[in-house]
């Protein structure tokens, strides 16, 4: 074992001297995340809740389900969850989203109650400024929610007119109470998507894990790099046996990626005012994220036949997964397939559970995240130690 | 030599090594074609041929780096293979690149290498100190070895070969590339060694590095060890005969004629110079060649003696130069 330890050590003192993994596992991406959290997020103004602001222009005065719809956002203010202003019509909402007066905006056309009703299509359109992609997504979420609303209403009217003869409109005004009665979907929902984490601590926790698979791949490039300088032979001419040099290089890895990214939510705590919360859970999403991601990394890299090759694998797996996985714009939900291939990330994974953990709830919110992102440490780490073994030579 | 930590007992047969049937394969390629040699202690043994010849892909195996196909090597009576790790510390290896990392200090590498043959404490301490002296590094220990040149790499290099004195020191062409003056170092060094009782096993294919060196000599060509034994035994193998330039004046040709007649000279003949003559063996020789020329009047000046080296042992077992 204290071969191992003494392999790790020299590994480290290398790379700290290089400083490339300082680069990459610190200073980078504290760079990226200030710039991003600027550009899209609510820079330095953490300590308040994230309340956002949405600005409704109802084109279709007196209808049933517009009202409806106006009366449930209302709700949600009286909850303190989110601010409502409403504009006289189209223009003046374009103008207050594209003005920043409010984060998005829900325009209602005229006639939209008489389509629901008469089982004709009609749409609420959501406003939103393309600079601000997660409160975006929080409005068309809740649009998207508030159609669910109007289908089930329908299917509860559909139910009632069945048994009681009644009109349309009537049918329509049943469902919507209907669709009162168990507000907890929709709130829950839009809950949901406003526990997400705040500006600072999403871009800083998309950063962090964006560069941590540059740097955890520094086991298997370390390995590819002393075949090429010889200093494998030389250790494998030792009674250090292979399987201890290998194990060094994965431990290597996890440590390297464990370090920068722990050492990253410190400084992003401090100088960006990402909130992390539960450190032991946090630690226990960092730790399978980092095995997820040197495991998958290793993967790939190890197919090279040079560190050159090898770098430049990772780089393209690092870019890839961390578009996929939504660690700078958020992946929208539901059944896209942009959506269903982010899960292949740990990325998405990561970022589910930061995000489910924000809400409160300790271990069992994040044990799916969890779960998930240990079996991909677990499965692609054996088999990239299996192909790793081919490297072991002079 | 000391016993390396955690090393088993060296087995009380006086050979280091013993090499049995090695073969190696790459593909449809025979790189090594069962070579046999054995090493004892005290004993250094040349492996020699040309680049391409199998000797590194040998000495790999032997080191246990490089998986053998076929065959066995026994280092001080236990066999070894890539896994058997405990063994491995009774060798030195002394890879033909440079192996060192470039970011740590000269002292940094010793100690390094030291702590993974199991070297600790103050025995570490001690041994990485001794090997400064050794390569004489010792005043440029704390520097990172990115900034040493050629010269010094290679002289650190080997100290790391040395460092937990092991029982057999593998040499793999150590000086190519090498200046003159590092160079001569470098082979002092390995005359220390063996003159301390070190067996070393050392390839190249620069004849007076072995000639100089080794007290025996194999020679390697196309993955086979082609003849083995002492410079002399090798000479005498393939017949190979001594020539002897004579600076001399008067009847030349005459003292040409009476020189053939003795037994041992085979061709006797006139330059612009003297004579020049081809016999078995110039020593005893020497004074009847001397009483044959007086004989004839002849005063001579001056006698050079060239003695055939393996360069055209090589020659005659291969039907081709060394360096071709």
């Amino acid at each position: 074992m204290r071969d191992i330890a003494w392999i790790v050590l020299k590994d480290l003192r290398q790379q700290v001297r290089d400083r490339t993994i300082l680069i990459f596992g610190l200073i980078a991406p504290l760079a990226i995340a200030a710039a991003l959290s600027l550009a899209f997020g609510n820079f330095f103004q953490t300590d308040e809740s994230v309340v956002f602001e949405f600005g409704i222009a109802n084109a279709d005065t007196g209808g049933p389900i517009s009202e409806g719809f106006s009366m449930a956002m209302g709700d949600l203010e009286t909850e303190g969850l989110i601010e409502v202003t409403f504009h006289r019509n189209r223009a003046s909402l374009d103008r207050a989203v594209e003005e920043g007066v409010v984060d998005a905006g829900f325009f209602i056309p005229h006639g939209f109650s008489d389509a629901i009703v008469e089982g004709s299509e009609s749409r609420v359109i959501v406003v939103a400024n393309p600079d601000a992609p997660v409160v975006a997504g929080v409005a068309t979420s809740i649009a998207e929610q508030f159609a669910l609303e109007i289908a089930s209403a329908s299917a509860a009217g559909a139910t009632v007119a069945i048994l009681g003869g009644l009109s349309p409109e009537q049918m329509v005004q049943v469902g919507l109470a209907a669709s009162r009665i168990p507000p907890p979907a929709r709130v829950a929902s839009l809950e949901a998507e406003i526990r997400q984490l705040d500006g600072p601590t999403y871009y800083s926790a998309g950063t962090a894990m964006f560069f941590m698979v540059f740097v955890v791949g520094v086991g298997i490039l370390s390995l590819l790099e002393e075949r090429r300088r010889h200093t494998l032979a030389r250790l494998l001419s030792s009674p250090t046996g292979p399987g201890r040099i290998l194990a060094a290089k994965f431990l290597l890895s996890f440590m390297v990626g464990v370090g920068s990214v722990g050492l990253f939510m410190l400084f992003s705590r401090f100088l960006l005012g990402a909130r992390w919360v539960d450190l032991p859970v946090t630690a226990l999403l960092v730790m399978a994220a980092v095995g997820a991601s040197a495991g998958i990394v290793s993967l790939v890299a190890g197919w090279a036949r040079t560190a050159e090759q090898a770098q430049n694998f990772q780089s393209v797996v690092a870019v890839a997964m961390g578009i996929l996985g939504g660690t700078f714009f958020p992946i929208s939900g539901g059944d896209s397939l942009l959506a269903t291939l982010s899960l292949g990330t740990p990325h998405a994974w990561f970022m589910r559970g930061l995000g489910d953990l924000s809400g409160g709830g300790g271990l069992a919110v994040v044990a799916l995240p969890l779960a998930v992102l240990t079996g991909m440490a677990v499965v692609t780490l054996t088999i990239s130690v299996l192909g790793a073994r081919r490297n072991l030579r002079p | 030599m000391n016993t390396p930590l955690n090393a088993p007992a060296p087995d009380p047969s006086p050979l280091v090594l013993q090499v049995e049937d090695l073969r190696k394969s790459y593909g449809e390629i025979q790189a090594v074609k069962g070579i046999t040699f054995e090493i004892a202690p005290g004993e250094n043994y040349g492996l020699l041929g040309p680049n391409g010849a199998g000797k590194t892909t040998t000495i790999q195996m032997i080191a246990g780096v490089l998986e053998a196909d076929g065959g066995r090597v026994t280092v001080c009576g236990g066999e070894l293979t890539t896994t058997t790790t405990s063994l491995k510390s009774h060798i030195g290896w002394v890879p033909q690149e440079v192996a060192l990392y470039d970011r740590l200090t000269a002292r940094e590498n010793l100690a390094f290498f030291g702590r993974m043959q199991g070297l600790s404490g103050k025995r570490l301490a001690r041994r990485v100190d001794e090997v400064l002296q050794l390569t004489g590094l010792s005043d440029r220990a704390g520097d990172k070895t990115i900034k040493f040149s050629g010269g010094m790499r290679r002289r650190l290099n080997i100290g790391i070969g040395l460092l937990h004195e092991p029982d057999l020191l593998i040499l793999d062409e150590p000086t190519v590339g090498v200046d003159v003056q590092s160079r001569a170092s470098i082979l002092d060094q390995v005359a220390e060694m063996t003159r301390q009782g070190m067996a070393v096993l050392y390839t190249t294919h620069y004849i007076e590095e072995v000639e100089r060196l080794c007290n025996r000599v194999g020679i390697i060509d196309h993955g086979e060890l082609i003849a083995e034994g002492t410079r002399t035994e090798l000479v005498r193998m393939v017949g190979e005969r001594d020539r002897v330039l004579i600076t001399a004046e008067g009847d030349l040709t005459g003292g040409a004629g009476r020189i053939e007649q003795l037994d041992g000279v085979h061709q006797a003949g006139v330059t612009n110079e003297g004579l020049e003559l081809l016999v078995d063996d110039a020593t005893p020789l020497l004074p009847r060649i001397f009483e044959a020329l007086a004989g004839s009047g002849i005063s001579v000046s001056g006698v050079r003696v060239e003695e055939p080296d393996l360069e055209a042992v090589f020659l005659h077992l291969t039907g081709r130069a060394l360096r071709d």
